[in-house]
């Protein structure tokens, strides 16, 4: 395609007041070699755009390049068919905003950026999506209350379902609940578990098919192409969908593990769950001798916030607990009945079971405390030891019956080590490996033989067959900005396996990871990025023929895209990509690249930089930022009017898991004093939106030093920061600071060479 | 190392407290608000937070020893700032009146003053009393001639009645008070145990922090009780003041009537322009006001903040109806209205019985124990202090 560049500046919000736009003009038509270049006092009203539309109509504009605000502004304004290539210039808020008005520097800054820009746009190709004929089908996993939520979900909104479910019965872990606590206003009254009636309501539903008493026994393909193998009654059934709703829930907190509270050592201790099947079955008693309890104390987060069992708060164990005093109040209202709780949990509106169990029953004593020991006693009875109690520094109650409060474990919490089970047993079976390596395959193989076909999705992926988990062991990739969403595309958590809920939570969730099943099939159809980058038709091109099969981008891919044939060399499945770029940062070849983001098209804009020669003592700093959430910071501290310092030039990456080493070479090979590599916070608490990318950044770091002191160049020239979207205020003294670094250190020798 | 509690709630005590005023007990979650917000609480041993939740398990036994109980003033700035609405200010005065019952010797007469089925019993007691003293002295209940209430009761009467009931309210107070230390301090008061001059200097300043009300003015949520309580406290003084001035004199008049006689400070009845009379005069208005007050206020205060109880209208009743048939009693006298001014007087010593004879029973009681129990914290607080220790609270 022809490029015909039309450039449109922006007199408005200050630009005209700060910058010589007339110059810039100049700069377009001459050095960038614009078919035109037009200014307007608002762009972004009716007539400037309108102004653009007219070009691109009469002028046979097909390039657009804009000079006004950042792109996260006015975005639907300056919106144009999808065959004219767009780039827009950022002249307000990382130039007229944030710099001195009218000064020399700023000028260089704003055309710095011009050329950056008009670069950009001759690199950019118009990508071609990835078109296949794709499949609508939903797949869900998990018969119980999340996975009924979400058939009923997706089916109603006219997607053809299919339900897998373990058992024999749909129902799940509702089904052993005598009751449930108050689901509905005013959150007083215990409710039958609201599950009977999904149950029905899947069964009749004529887009949903149920396939119980079923085992998944493979999944290969990706998004759109999923091709499902599921074991039943001893056939194989195999079908295709288009994405994946992982139900599977929970399992209980394995209360042999709580022998410090005294489970196993006296019949009398039970959990919570040994409660409610006793409540299900008939009277609670106590285990020794089948009598009423006249006694009772529940210890909450019984191996929950604690670092030594479940570090975090399973979120339904408070609600249990008092749904359970009341049981045992309605049995026997003569017993005692002690709650011992490290906080009591009730949020929102059930606040209102809690004030309820407190006010009716004067017989229920509440207490924040620390249970110290659980001792047996005569007659079959127990005492409990607790400090730092409300009541007393240290008390000693006697109970008839202890039930212990167990949380949620999420059955995808033992994804990794299933994956490295099988990892273990491919190493044994392929018979290539080192004596150190077999010896250990042979070890970790013994070590997890228990997670030997447990994998419950089975995929065919070369990450492995279930999904990778974060932090306490749930699969999300990105809690906060992303709920549903797992680290592998077109599949997605819900309920008590997403994050510890109740029922009532677990039904909101379905209906979320419906929408997100919905939206991947969708996009998928049209060939595009489903998230973050939403409606991104590109994807990645491998050009094979240099591929060296070092496993580089396929062991690196946050997203498990990539699966590799026998040598080694990388299989792409377009729509399982998220288009971030880790892989051609990973390519130490370079022969990944997206038709709009390429190692050739950012080089070519860090050449575009002009960078003075020494005697101007106009140093020059380039600054590799996340599109995600360190440009938008730049946005935020232009909003406050911090000034910026004039000599660093910003270039956005789609993550900074996509550097290449070739950008920061060829960078300090021109003279640029100075790099900066600003990505998001990593760690468990990651706010990555690609799971690891600045982390991975981070440890490329290593090889960039190598860089270095090839050339001869400080370390400290370099430097990788962590930034958090809301640390606006923290930029100018960063930048200060690493501009007295580079003073420091002096200017780069390699100036005018 | 903290000594181990053995807990045995008692479940009885739960429902006492609850049946006493204290209903929205269950309410408290613990958030300590309440200790937060409440300007007596000393900081060493903060309340009424941990009274709440002892109350709420039934731990009577831990409540018997809390002398906290009694720093408390009511003056619901707790119970207005609770987000939960349990007033804990309502639930410490339950709890001091159950301990008032506790206390009280003989039991049986706590019990009786607590419960408002007595209410007839409680009055009749009295009013058949003075009726029987009059048929026995031989009085009439109407008599003739300008008003003057020692023709129906004679001073010499009065001077037997009253100070012998008082007498055995004395007593009662003094069993109570022995009680009541006992469970403080968790061991029986003998002399030999007690630092007297550290005892002295804790009653001084107890005494001058009642007196002056300094407690009661850190209140912020109710400022009207600190009026309502500063007055009732020095008209009642007064008024003891003035009788017993006024008894000195009669005795004069019993005792060496020549000396008395044409004298005007030693005149009786004194006369209105008597400066004992105006000071008595002065201290009624106090007390009414006092006592207005208070029942205005207890009338007008939100359910929500602080509910008034029978034991609470029992007392401020009786209290009220004292001052106001006192203040007619006196009226009708010098306007001389006989048939108003007998029935009225009758009825004002019926109360002032009332009054004293069950005061140790009544809420009534709270100016000694509360006394006390305000003492014995100063006192506690300062051996701790000497001692460097954990106060002696030994296990129940």
């Amino acid at each position: 395609m022809e490029k015909k560049i039309g450039v449109y500046l922006c007199e408005g919000c200050g630009l005209s007041e700060a910058l010589d736009l007339v110059s810039l003009n100049k700069l377009a038509m001459k050095e960038g070699k614009a078919a035109l270049c037009k200014s307007h006092p608002a762009l972004c009203g009716p007539e400037g755009a309108g102004m653009i539309r007219e070009d691109l109509a009469q002028e046979g504009i097909n390039t657009v390049v804009i000079g006004a605000c950042s792109p996260r502004y006015n975005w639907e304004v300056f919106s144009f068919p999808p065959e004219v290539i767009l780039e827009r210039v950022n002249l307000r808020e990382q130039v007229a905003w944030t710099q001195e008005p009218k000064h020399e520097d700023t000028q260089m800054l704003a055309d710095d950026y011009l050329r950056m820009g008009l670069v950009k746009a001759k690199k950019t190709e118009l990508p071609e999506p990835h078109l296949e004929a794709t499949d609508k089908t939903i797949l869900v996993v998990g018969g119980g209350i999340t996975g009924l939520s979400a058939a009923l979900e997706a089916a109603d909104a006219g997607y053809s379902v299919v339900l897998v479910e373990k058992e024999a019965h749909l129902g799940g872990f509702l089904n052993r609940l005598h009751k449930s606590y108050p689901q509905k206003p005013p959150y007083l009254e215990l409710e039958a578990p609201p599950v009977a009636e999904k149950v029905q309501a899947v069964q009749k539903h004529s887009r949903i098919k149920v396939l119980a008493s079923a085992l998944i026994e493979e999944i290969s393909g990706q998004p759109g192409l999923f091709d499902v193998t599921v074991a039943r009654n001893g056939a194989k059934e195999s079908f295709r969908a288009g994405s994946i709703i992982m139900a599977t829930g929970f399992k209980p907190y394995d209360a042999k593990k709580l022998g410090h509270l005294g489970y196993g050592q006296s019949p009398n201790v039970v959990s919570s769950v040994e409660v409610e099947e006793m409540a299900k079955t008939g009277a609670i008693r106590r285990p020794s001798d089948h009598k009423q309890p006249q006694s009772v104390v529940f210890i909450q987060c019984a191996g929950s916030r604690d670092p030594a069992h479940l570090p975090y708060c399973s979120g339904i164990c408070c609600m249990n607990t008092l749904k359970q005093a009341v049981y045992l109040r309605e049995q026997n209202p003569e017993a005692l009945f002690y709650i011992i709780y490290k906080d009591m949990r009730t949020p929102a509106q059930y606040e209102n079971f809690y004030k309820q169990v407190q006010e009716q029953s004067p017989r229920t004593f509440f207490t924040k405390g620390e249970v110290a020991a659980v001792k047996p006693a005569a007659g079959d009875k127990l005492l409990v030891e607790a400090e730092n109690t409300l009541v007393g520094e240290k008390i000693e109650i006697e109970a008839d019956l202890v039930v212990l409060a167990t949380g949620l474990v999420p059955v995808s919490a033992d994804g990794p080590a299933i994956r490295a089970y099988e990892d273990a047993e491919k190493v044994i079976a392929k018979g290539d490996a080192g004596e150190v390596q077999l010896a250990e395959a042979k070890k970790k193989v013994e070590e997890l033989k228990r997670h030997q076909g447990t994998a419950i999705l089975n995929l065919t992926y070369r990450q492995g067959p279930d999904l990778p988990v974060l932090k306490y062991g749930f699969p999300d990739s990105h809690y906060i900005c992303f709920p549903y969403e797992t680290q592998r595309t077109g599949i997605y958590a819900a309920g008590a396996m997403r994050s510890p809920a109740d029922s009532r939570a677990c039904m909101e969730d379905a209906a979320g990871a419906a929408m997100k099943a919905i939206q991947c099939v969708e996009l998928t159809s049209q060939g595009r990025a489903v998230h973050p980058r939403a409606g991104d038709a590109s994807f990645p091109e491998f050009f094979l023929q240099r591929c060296t099969q070092c496993k580089r981008c396929t062991e690196e891919c946050p997203f498990g895209t990539l699966d590799e044939d026998e040598k080694g060399t990388p299989k792409p499945n377009p729509n399982r990509c998220r288009r971030c770029g880790v892989c051609m940062g990973a390519c130490p070849e370079r022969i990944v690249s997206f038709a709009n983001y390429s190692v050739d098209m950012i080089g070519s804009m860090i050449k575009a930089i002009e960078v003075p020669e020494e005697d101007e003592e106009k140093p020059r700093v380039l600054a590799l930022i996340c599109e995600n959430d360190a440009y938008p910071t730049v946005d935020m501290a232009a909003l406050h009017r911090l000034k910026l310092n004039p000599y660093i030039r910003f270039i956005p990456l789609r993550c900074l898991g996509s550097i290449n080493l070739v950008w920061i070479a060829d960078a300090l090979a021109r003279g640029i004093d100075g790099i900066l590599l600003i990505g998001c916070k990593y760690g468990d608490d990651y706010q990555c939106h690609y799971i690891k990318g600045s982390e991975l950044a981070n440890r490329r770091m290593e090889n960039i030093k190598e860089t270095l002191t090839k050339l001869v160049l400080e370390s400290e020239r370099v430097r990788v920061e962590q930034l958090a979207i809301n640390e606006y205020d923290k930029l100018p003294a960063l930048f200060t600071e690493f501009m007295e670094t580079i003073k420091r250190v002096g200017p780069n020798p390699y100036k005018g060479m | 190392m903290a000594e181990l509690i053995r807990i045995r709630p008692d479940a009885d005590y739960i429902s006492r407290v609850m049946g006493q005023g204290g209903e929205s007990l269950k309410k408290c979650f613990q958030c300590a608000t309440c200790s937060v917000v409440c300007t007596l609480s000393p900081d060493a041993r903060p309340f009424p937070r941990q009274e709440m939740i002892w109350a709420q398990w039934g731990l009577k036994d831990q409540l018997l020893r809390d002398p906290n109980l009694w720093l408390c003033h009511q003056c619901t700035d707790c119970s207005t700032y609770c987000p939960r609405g349990s007033r804990p200010g309502d639930v410490l005065a339950a709890l001091r009146a159950l301990t008032i019952q506790e206390v009280s010797f003989p039991r049986f007469m706590g019990r009786l003053l607590a419960r408002p089925v007595f209410l007839p019993l409680v009055f009749i007691i009295p009013a058949v009393l003075l009726y029987l003293t009059l048929l026995v002295t031989g009085k009439p209940f109407y008599p003739l001639g300008e008003v003057e209430f020692s023709k129906m009761f004679s001073h010499l009467t009065l001077n037997l009645f009253f100070p012998f009931f008082t007498g055995l309210a004395a007593l009662a107070f003094l069993v109570g008070g022995l009680r009541l230390w006992r469970n403080l301090s968790g061991q029986p008061l003998r002399l030999g145990n007690l630092d007297l001059g550290r005892l002295i200097l804790s009653a001084v300043e107890a005494i001058q922090d009642i007196l002056l009300h300094r407690k009661f003015k850190d209140c912020g949520a109710n400022r009207l009780r600190y009026f309502a309580h500063l007055g009732v406290l020095y008209g009642f003084i007064g008024l003891l003041i003035t009788t017993a001035v006024a008894v000195g004199i009669i005795v004069v008049h019993l005792v060496a009537p020549e000396v008395a006689e044409g004298s005007f400070l030693l005149a009786y009845p004194l006369p209105l322009t008597h400066p004992v009379k105006i000071f008595g005069n002065l201290s009624a208005a106090a007390l009414l006001f006092g006592c207005g007050l208070m029942v205005y206020n207890r009338m007008t205060t939100e359910d929500t903040t602080m509910k008034t109880g029978y034991f609470d209208w029992f007392f401020l009743l009786v209290l009220t109806t004292v001052a106001l048939t006192g203040v007619l009693a006196e009226t009708m006298r010098f306007v001389d209205a006989p048939e108003v001014a007998y029935p009225v007087y009758f009825v004002h010593l019926v109360t002032i019985f009332a009054l004293l004879i069950y005061s140790p029973y009544s809420k009534f009681a709270h100016f000694f124990y509360r006394t006390e129990a305000m003492v014995y914290a100063r006192y506690a607080e300062k051996g701790e202090s000497v001692a460097g220790e954990a106060v002696a609270v030994p296990a129940s």
